[in-house]
Parts: C-alpha cells; structure tokens; sequence
C-alpha cells in the first residue's frame, strides 16, 4: 500500500462524508449566529465569531474521541472511522480560528508582542481560579497542529506507526487541556451552572466508551504463553469463523489467526498502515483486509501483494486434534510459514 | 458479525448495514449540535447594552479636561458630560493631547475651544471616544473661555468592585469584563488606558469610578495584577462633573485587595 499515499482517491463514500462535515459546521454556525441575533443581540461579530469556532471544535472533538470505542464496541461504525482524519483536520481548521481570532481579538494592537501578551498578560500561573486558561488552548492548540499535519499518509510512512500512533495518542492530552481551558476559562464568566454541567457530561460519555470498549477487549490481552514456552495452546478451531481471526496475546503482543479454505495463518494484528486490529479483519480476495483503511497482506506471509510493500511478522501454528497451538516468538517481518491445513476442513 | 457489516473503505459502494450506522452516528451528531446550540443559547449570560460606532467618524466640540483623564467637555444631546478619550488599538491618546498642548500655544485648556473627531464607545451611562485618526483627530482650536470644572470631594471611602479597560468594557468588545477579558485589559491598561473600577448591581454594573494614586496621578502598571478580578479599593472619593474618582491610599497594595468575599458570593450566586 506504500504507493497509495501519493494520490488520494475521492470515491463516493468519501464524498457522502464530507458532505456530512460540511452540513455540520454550517448548521451550527447558521443556528449560533441567528440565535445571537434574536437572543442577545448585543454581542459583538467577533465574540459570536470566537465563541462559534471554538465551541464547534469542541464538539467535533467529542465526535473524534466516541468513534474509537464506538468502532470497538460495534464494527459498523469503521465507516466513521475510515475517513476520521477528514473529521480530524476539520477540527483543527476550526480550533486555529478560534485560537487566530482570540489572539487578534485580545492581544493585537498593543505595546507587545501578541503572542507573548498570551503567555505574559496574565501571570498567575499560581492561581488555579486566575490560570492564565488561553496558555492551555494554546498548547492544544500545537497538539491539533501537529496531527493535523501528519495526518496524511506521507507522514505515517516517513514516522512509521509505532511513532505516528503515539504522536496521535496526545490527541489525549489536548483533550485534558481543552476541559481545562474551558473550565478555568470561559466557564469562569458565566452564572450558570448548566453549561459546566455539559461539559462533564461530555467528559463522562467519553470516559465511559472508553472504558466499556477497554473490558470487551480486556480477555484478548491475558498472555496465554509464559515466555519460555515454545508451543502454547491458542483455541480451539471451531472459536474461529470462516476468513475471520482469533485474536490471542503471546510475546506482549497482540497476535491473529486467520482461517480461510481449511486453512490456519497467524500474523502480527497491528497492521503497518495506522496500527488497525487485523484481527478485527476479514480474508477478501485471499487476503487479510484491515477493518480500518482495507491495507491487504497475505495470510502465508504477511506481505501486502505487490506493488505494495508493507510487512507484518508472522508465525509457526500446529494442530492437535482440533486445538490450534502456536509458537509465541515471531517470525521476521515478510516471512513465509506454510498454512496449516485442517482435516476436516 | 456477517458480510454485510465488513466495510472497505476504498470499495466504491457501502452495505446496507454500515451505511445504516453512518445514518444514525450522522443523525445523533446532529441532534446533539441542536440541542447543545439552543440549550447554550439559553443559559448563557446576558450581554450588556454598549456600542462601538466602528468605521463611523463623529466631530465632537468643547473644552479640553486633563484631571482625572484625558478627555474633552461637552454638550451631547442636551447634556453636558465628559467624553474621556483613548488611542487606536490598545493605546492612549496622550500623543494628541501633547499636540493639542503645542498647537494652543501657551493658552490654557480653559482658553480654548477645540473640535476633535473620532468613533464613539458608549453604553447607556457612559460616552467614551477613539480618536481614531491620531493627530488627524484635532480638527479645530478656538479661542474661547470656560468657567473651572467643580471638583466635590465626597471623603473617605472602601468600594467593591471589578477594574475594567474601559475602551472595550464601554463599548468595543462585548462582554469586556470577568476571566475572559483579563489578558485584553491588561493589555490595554498597560498601554495607556485609564483603569476604571466598574461596580456591580446584583448581575448588572451600574457605578464607576476612576482609579488613581493619592495625588490624582496614573497608576496603570501598579492595578495591572488586580484587573479582571473582584477588588476592594479603600481611598478618597471624589466627583469630578459627571465622573467619580477613587484616589487609592498608600501603601497601595494594602488599599487594593483581591475581594475573595465577593468571589465567594459570585460562586454561591449560582442559582
Ligand atoms: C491559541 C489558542 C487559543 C486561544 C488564545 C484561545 C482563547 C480563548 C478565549 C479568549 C476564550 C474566551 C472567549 C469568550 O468566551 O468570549 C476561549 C474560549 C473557548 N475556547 Fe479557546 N483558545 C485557544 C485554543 C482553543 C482550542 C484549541 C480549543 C478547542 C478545540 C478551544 C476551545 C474553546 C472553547 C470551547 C471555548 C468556550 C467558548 C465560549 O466562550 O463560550 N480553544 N478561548
Ligand atoms: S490501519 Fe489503516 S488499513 Fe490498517
């Protein structure tokens, strides 16, 4: 799939989903923006204008973080996380609006620097009432930069996933900073209750998706192999559908055996593209499909078909009767093993 | 899960059932931003009533005032007040006042009659104006006598209060006071701006005050840690025309306090 990077192919399902965006951000601008002028019509363009952008890139961050443990929960929903980054850099389009008009807004104009003013006007970095909040939209603010820019599968080549995907974990940490610009920040001016009310309610739905998918995943992760060992009992065959996987933890690692045309394979799960569970996959066309973008690898050696060029590790399987046993130390990345095949197919 | 949840992203076509999910995660999103915009809508704080006549120039005429701040008297629909004036941006207008000092040519202020233009800052109390166009501003000076502005002295006193810029709080940004505004004000008292301690009426603000030292004179850099946050200030009151002043005692940092008190009611408000 290295190839693919160089030409973004705009099929149908892509269209529907930015259409899909593009709704969204219009339909909250339209209703903030009316709503403004019937309700408080004192308030000036440029907070409406901030407040607008700020508050949609808050909530499309919401929508980011549930499709994960969504996905998780029911594979459905990796329609919504195919072409997340979509959502991804549309968020932080709107977050740098509102952290570029914030700074114009507050700190132009002035006898210094606008970007130091963010960091040097208010200094009570002591306080937690009186925090300087804008200094944490700020630092968010990097944080959506930085994915934003490596979003794109040229970078995800050039990082490689291991890398890529942790930089794309702080997304974790700007959401802690956001709550916590919001909190010491804008909830500070207001009277009401309610809208801190909503923002914890938001935290909470994240929290507990995040949660919930982490149990539905949990028994995957209980190591079957104890290190020494050499074969470890896998499953049993019949735990495994038809051009589906099994996945099972040996070697700290998370590993998927595949059964396809009376056939057994196992390979590395976390696929070479964005780290998607190939487990979670199916067999099409004589190759594993991840669930996440479709990078295809084949089954007898973990290598997508060419021109592609991506690589998992893959691994020794044997059968006892109908007990699948695997060995826990992988196989270089590429490296063919021979299928295992079942007797009663 | 079936062939008909197994979606490929770079197939063309989508199966019923996910295209299903797309639907209702759609469907949710949407009503969710609806609900979260009207119920925003609702409970967010009033704005206050001010204006900012922005890209529109008004000439204004009458005797130029230089205690407590820079500004100029006037007759504006048929009351005399005291149109304090401030720079462009988050600057003073001491540049022009400097101009006007030269081009009256030993006059007093109280000897001349000037004509300045510039864009209006007012809420229904108060009018404040931009003199927009620096020395472009002064458009007129003329010879006339004016009888001296009466100063009251009203004693001793300790108010509660929060310390504004007044250029945004009187009109050019909206709401201009509280958490959100501390980097502005401080910004713009730090260039210049006159601090103002701005009093609350329950939600609403209805009283303000000048905020000086215990001479009259300009204590910008000293109340730039106190903007933004509820403040008692303990000094000398006094009415000057339509204006009030509070010349803040020294030590100055035992007269201006943080009002935890009041921050405490404002947390306990909540209703
Ligand atoms: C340079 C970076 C940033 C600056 C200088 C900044 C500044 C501000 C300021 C001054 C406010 C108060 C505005 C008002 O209520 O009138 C605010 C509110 C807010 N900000 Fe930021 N911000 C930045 C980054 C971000 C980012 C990255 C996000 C998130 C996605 C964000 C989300 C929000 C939200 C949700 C509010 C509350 C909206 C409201 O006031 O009702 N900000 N920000
Ligand atoms: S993670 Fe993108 S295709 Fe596997």
């Amino acid at each position: 799939m290295s190839v693919s990077y160089a030409a973004i192919l705009w099929n149908k399902q892509k269209k529907v989903y930015d259409i899909g965006v593009l709704i969204f951000v219009l339909s909250f601008t339209v209703l903030f923006f009316a709503g403004h002028a019937v309700l408080h019509p004192n308030a000036t363009f440029e907070t409406i204008l901030i407040r607008n952008f700020g508050l949609l890139a808050f909530l499309m961050l919401h929508l980011i973080l549930v499709i994960g443990p969504l996905t998780r929960l029911n594979p459905k929903f990796l329609i919504i996380l195919y072409n997340r980054r979509h959502l991804g850099v549309t968020m932080f389009i709107m977050a740098a609006t509102h952290g570029v008009f914030s700074i114009l807004n507050f700190h132009s104009l002035s006898n210094t620097n606008p970007l130091k003013s963010v960091f040097l006007s208010n200094l009570q970095y002591d306080s937690l009432i009186n925090f300087p909040f804008q200094v944490l939209g700020f630092f968010a603010l990097i944080i959506l930069a930085l994915m934003a820019t490596t979003s794109h599968d040229f970078w995800l080549k050039n990082l490689g996933p291991k890398v890529w995907k942790s930089l794309h974990m702080l997304v974790y940490l700007a959401y802690a900073l956001i709550i916590l610009h919001v909190v010491l920040g804008a909830l500070q001016n207001e009277t009401s209750p309610i809208l801190f009310g909503v923002v914890f309610f938001g935290f909470v739905i994240i929290a507990s998706l995040h949660v919930l998918s982490g149990l539905k995943e949990q028994p995957a992760d209980v190591a079957i192999d104890d290190a020494k060992s050499e074969f470890v009992r896998a499953c049993n065959t019949s735990e495994i559908k038809e051009n589906r996987a099994k996945i099972v933890t040996v070697s700290g690692e998370r590993v998927a055996i595949f059964k396809y045309n009376g056939k057994l394979s196992a390979v590395n799960n976390f696929c070479r593209h964005q780290g998607g569970p190939l487990g979670e996959g199916k067999i099409i066309d004589g190759c594993i499909t991840c669930p996440w973008h479709g990078y295809q690898y084949r089954p007898e050696d973990g290598q997508s078909p060419p021109p592609f060029t991506e690589k998992v590790e893959t691994f020794h399987l044997k059968l006892e009767g109908d007990q699948v046993w695997i060995d826990p130390k992988p196989l270089p990345e590429g490296t063919p093993v021979q299928p295992v095949t079942m007797n009663n197919g | 899960m079936d062939n008909e949840e197994f979606y490929i992203g770079w197939q063309e076509g989508a199966f019923i059932g996910v295209k299903k999910a797309r639907k209702w995660f759609f469907i949710s999103s949407v009503v969710l931003l609806v609900t979260f915009g009207v119920t925003y809508l609702l409970v967010v704080d009033k704005f206050v009533e001010s204006y900012f006549d922005y890209s529109n120039l008004t000439e204004v005429k009458g005797q130029v005032v230089e205690y407590p701040v820079f500004g100029i008297r006037t007759e504006l629909e048929g009351q005399v007040i005291t149109v304090p004036l401030v720079g462009f941006g988050k600057f003073d207008a001491l540049p022009v006042l400097n101009e006007l000092r030269k081009q009256s040519r030993g006059k007093k202020f109280n000897e001349i009659e000037v004509t300045l233009r510039g864009t209006l800052i007012y809420n229904e109390d108060k009018v404040w104006m931009e003199l927009t166009e620096g020395m472009e501003s002064i458009l007129l000076i003329e010879d006339r006598l004016f009888p001296p502005i009466k100063i009251e002295s009203v004693g001793s006193q300790m108010i509660s209060g929060e310390i504004v810029d007044p250029k945004c709080f009187f009109g050019v940004m909206n709401p201009a006071y509280n958490k959100i505004h501390r980097s502005c004000a401080i910004r713009c008292i730090s260039g210049g701006i006159p601090p103002v301690l701005a009093i609350r009426d329950g939600q609403e603000f209805s009283d303000y005050y000048f905020v000086t030292d215990e001479n009259g004179q300009p204590i910008n850099e000293a109340v730039l840690q106190f903007v933004g946050t509820p403040v008692k200030l303990s000094g000398t009151v006094e009415k000057v025309d339509d204006w009030k002043v509070i010349k803040v005692s020294s030590p100055f940092l035992s007269a201006i306090e943080y009002d935890y008190t009041s921050e405490m009611a404002d947390c306990l408000s909540y209703k």
